[in-house]
């Protein structure tokens, strides 16, 4: 008889499984950290040249992704999709939402739910919101855009980093220290890294970072980093984009025959959640310290009404009011509607608020 | 053996049965569409909204219901059964001795499930656009982003959708096959592979451990709907596939695994 | 059936002498204990080899270990002279198995699940013998009604009746040419009748060259056709070698019969001729097993002390009564 262990077979097949489970754990938890912790060399600019590139942003050919996240909740997206504005407010918020542009005016955006989309599609001259969970598309053409890109409040991919990079560099340049940081890398590519730091001392905002393409120079990422705190409580930038032509296709829309055609924002009642549409708004202040006043419309005050109520309530020399607290900035609603705001602390807000 | 394996599925009264609940699903869901209207449709990924403006929506709105729960428990049923099933029968013993490789059984196995999918996924597609057609208007159809499109465009669609819905559902052939080698027990594997998939489905909802979610076997499911985009939204399609290829090869080499190291004492 | 009388004669020809299955120190441990432990059998091509013991004495999972369904701890398999795990699982082409009662599919009906099992079984009959061809219904049929199912093919296994069941699944071992029958307590659930029948069977399958390989946990059911027996108990081989060694190595009874058997009992341990567990008395009949050889020394020595002997003789003891003397030693008669 030959000899031979019939004891042939060998658990040294387990390993197989044990090693792709293992390793898709690990790429998939330990990828986005590589990701984050990459860095670039670009050859040195000096602030006043990343100012000037940030304000002077032309439309570039792109497809993209912007992730919007702050680390408090938001009660716009939720307003955006449901009658209870309460079911959006638990920790913090991310919206995210393709954009596509053509370099000569035209822009979509394109907010992605399970089985429905809403979009924005703007030519030069025409503007349209479609839904297609309800089959609405809104004529917003009275609205315009910019050359930066379309800045709408609420609508999905209203806000891009380069609009809001651009705001915010033309209001609080002066009243910063600026500087050049090292170079990151934003949504894959090598970007440079704009610094403001309040010159004030009385901000809740520590500074804001804003990311620009080091080979485009367009604005791709804007951070704000509360006082003291290493991670930013607001960020709208690119997670994915590509730089190059866009076939017509995308941008091109007509309302399909079955859809329900609204004609511009008065009657777009379900979409319109701005607080400040038929509202009046003043400044007090300069720079980061600036409070903004609001005397909001009667139609805002009731659509924020759920979300209002389950705020915590302070008193003030204008009666009890209920305060919204983020890390970044605060707001005071009064009695009689009006909202009072600014990136300063409560006592600031209320010292304005005792001198209306 | 694989021929035999696929006449011995289909020839048993529950795998009939089970597709032909599966098949009947559309008919039910049209019909009740077709009465009392789609509703409002604006919560979640239900297409039933754009039932009533055309017929291939039906085939969305049908994969969209079935593929939660229906779905899985008839896979489950199948792919756990594989392995558990012929040992409870004591049928097990007797193809190894017959012989049958081991190794040979288990890929038959694994087949025999992959088409099993295939077939009902392809057949309520077939299913929903017939009941669509005979209850809901056919002419162009409508992409969620806004454009129409022809019907005979829109058909292809949906037969691709039913291409991506079995692909999707591969990672639960895959768990099945793996749980069926490690319990002589066909009900307790079934059970265990639907935990698994609900569990999946809880984890997705859960943003504490998104850092795990694109390794959920859910997580890409509804992807499918993404072909009706313009552009078609490709991203998380091949995620989904990548998704699904490694749950695959990692469940075929566990029951590797385990199926060849195992004493059978059933 | 093809041609197995052909192939099977020509092989038992060669390998005359050699063995089909051999095992060597078989050890395994299932839950923590030996269920089996240094078994080696050696079952001569040709025989029929009973496998006896009692329930649980290890029988069931060392004909695992033999058909590779369950890995050994220790110790190795040779079958048909086969002994790498790849020519053994060739070589199980070969082997037709009845393992622990039958396993069918209920929903298909008796031809069905034979055909399930020629379809399954086919590719490894044609690596071992090229020119085979793949069963014809009437192939199939034939070994229906080699067992009596041939009516019964057309209804669901799940319809059968436990004999029914067992003889389809002795039909399913012989689907094949076959050199080798590995049956593991075959007659279970058969009717006296149905038993008979078996063992007409087996032993007709063995005059056409087919050795087989039985089990039992009741000896009387196979003893008379089998040819070599293997006794378990607790796990271990406590006896292998042909029936005949099996009986004489137990020593024959000295019977008397007498009116006075109390006498005869004290003469016989007077004289320290028997051990005095081994004497066993009834009325007017005692049994002993002696210690010597010389009967006509223990007959002087009882006439001479006064016993009046109406008989005197010897008696074998019946194969069942050494199985239990056997494996009730180890304390598991049942």
């Amino acid at each position: 008889m030959k000899r031979f262990k019939t004891k042939a077979r060998s658990k040294v097949l387990y390993a197989a499984p044990l090693a792709i489970a293992s390793s898709a754990l690990a790429v998939s938890l330990i990828a986005p950290q590589i990701a984050r912790a990459s860095t670039s060399n670009l050859a040195p600019v000096s602030p006043t040249q990343l100012v000037s590139w940030i304000k002077s942003t032309s439309p570039i050919p792109l497809s993209g992704t912007v992730t919007g996240t702050t680390s408090f909740p938001v009660p716009s997206a939720s307003l955006l999709n449901s009658s209870n504005p309460e079911s959006g407010l638990s920790g913090s918020s991310t919206e995210s939402y393709n954009v596509w542009a053509n370099g000569s005016g035209s822009f979509r955006s394109q907010q992605v739910s399970a089985g429905a989309e809403k979009d924005l599609y703007v030519t030069p001259g025409s503007a349209w919101l479609w839904n297609s969970a309800n089959l609405t598309a809104t004529n917003e053409q009275r609205q315009g855009s910019d050359s930066n890109g379309y800045s709408s409040g609420s609508k999905p991919g209203g806000a891009t980093p380069g609009a809001t990079a651009s705001e915010i560099v033309s209001k609080l340049s002066a009243y910063s220290a600026l500087s050049v940081s090292g170079s990151t890398m934003v949504a894959g590519r090598p970007a440079f890294t704009l610094t403001l730091v309040p010159t004030a001392s009385d901000s809740l905002i520590g500074s804001i970072q804003i990311a620009v393409d080091g080979q485009t120079h367009m604005p791709v990422q804007v951070q704000v980093f509360p006082k003291g705190s290493n991670s930013p409580a607001a960020s709208l930038g690119f997670v994915t984009l590509t730089f190059a032509p866009q076939p017509s296709s995308i941008f091109s829309f007509t309302p399909p025959s079955g859809a329900k055609v609204i004609n511009g924002v008065q009657s777009s009642a379900s979409n319109g959640n701005q607080p400040g549409s038929g509202s009046g708004t003043k400044v007090v202040g300069k720079g980061f310290d600036s409070v903004a006043i609001v005397t909001a419309a009667p139609k805002a005050t009731s659509v924020l009404g759920g979300f209002v109520k389950s705020l915590p309530t302070i008193s003030t020399p204008a009666g009890s009011a209920h305060l919204y607290s983020t890390p970044i900035f605060e707001a005071l609603i009064l009695p009689n509607g009006t909202i009072v705001a600014g990136a300063v602390d409560t006592s600031r807000l209320i010292q304005v608020a005792s001198g209306l | 053996m694989l021929a035999s394996e696929l006449s011995l599925l289909f020839r048993r009264r529950r795998t009939k049965v089970l597709l032909i609940l599966l098949f009947l699903a559309p008919w039910l869901m049209g019909y009740i569409i077709y009465q009392f209207g789609g509703g409002r449709g604006d919560q979640g990924p239900n297409f039933l909204n754009l039932v009533t403006h055309n017929a291939v929506f039906l085939v969305l709105a049908s994969m969209s219901s079935l593929l939660p729960l229906l779905f899985p428990l008839a896979v489950s049923l199948i792919a756990s059964d594989s392995i558990a099933g012929e040992a409870s029968l004591g049928t097990l013993r007797y193809l190894l001795i017959a012989p049958v490789s081991r190794l040979k059984l288990l890929v038959c196995k694994l087949v025999t499930s992959v088409i099993f999918v295939l077939v009902a996924s392809v057949g309520v597609t077939i299913s929903s656009l017939t009941a669509g057609v005979i209850l809901f208007p056919t002419g162009k159809v409508l992409l969620l982003s806004g454009q129409m499109e022809s019907f005979a465009h829109g058909v292809l669609l949906a037969l691709l959708v039913s291409v991506l819905v079995a692909a999707s559902l591969i990672s639960v052939v895959g768990i099945g096959l793996a749980i069926s080698t490690f319990t002589d027990i066909p009900v307790g594997a079934t059970l265990g592979t639907l935990g698994i998939v609900i569990l999946s489905e809880i984890l997705s909802n859960i943003t504490q451990v998104r850092g795990i979610w694109p390794l959920l076997p859910t997580n890409y499911w509804f992807s499918f709907a993404d072909i009706f985009r313009n552009p078609i939204r490709f991203g998380p399609i091949w995620k989904d596939f990548i998704n699904q290829g490694i749950w695959i090869v990692f469940a075929f080499t566990l029951a590797m695994a385990r199926f060849l190291n195992k004493d059978i004492t059933s | 059936m093809q041609s197995d009388q052909e192939i099977t004669q020509n092989q038992r020809i060669e390998e005359a002498g050699s063995l089909a299955i051999a095992t060597k120190g078989l050890t395994k441990a299932l839950g923590g204990a030996n269920v089996v432990e240094n078994v080696s059998l050696e079952v001569p091509t040709g025989s029929i080899y009973g496998f006896l013991g009692p329930n649980g004495s290890g029988k069931t999972t060392t004909i695992r270990m033999i058909l590779g369904l369950v890995a050994p701890d220790a110790g190795e398999v040779e079958i048909l002279g086969a002994s790498e795990p790849r020519d053994r699982q060739l070589k199980l082409s070969r082997v037709g198995a009845v393992v622990e009662g039958p396993g069918f599919y209920p929903y298909l009906n008796g031809f069905n699940n034979l055909k399930r099992f020629a379809q399954v079984a086919y590719p490894a009959q044609r690596r071992s013998n090229p020119r085979i061809r793949m069963l014809t219904d009437a192939d199939i049929s034939s070994s229906l009604e080699l067992v009596g199912l041939l009516d019964a093919r057309n209804k669901n296994y799940r319809a059968y009746s436990l004999g029914m069941k067992q003889r389809l699944a002795i039909a399913a071992a012989m689907l094949w040419p076959r050199e080798l029958l590995v049956l593991d307590e075959p007659t279970n659930g058969l009717d006296p009748q149905g038993i008979v029948e078996v063992r007409d069977l087996l032993t007709s399958l063995n005059q056409n060259g087919l050795t087989i390989f039985v089990s039992s946990h009741i000896l009387s059911e196979v003893e008379i056709i089998c040819s070599d027996v293997g006794i378990m108990g607790e796990g271990r081989l406590l006896f292998q070698g042909s029936t005949k060694a099996f009986r004489s190595s137990l020593g024959d009874e000295f019977v008397v019969e007498t009116a006075n058997p109390g006498l005869a009992e004290s003469i016989l341990l007077q004289f320290g001729f028997a051990e005095p567990d081994s004497i066993e008395i009834q009325s007017g009949r005692l049994s002993a097993v002696l210690i010597t050889d010389e009967i006509e020394r223990v007959v002087t020595a009882l006439v001479n002390g006064g016993v009046g002997i109406r008989a005197v003789g010897k008696s074998s003891p019946s194969l069942e009564e050494a199985f239990v003397a056997l494996t009730g030693r180890s304390g598991h008669a049942r």
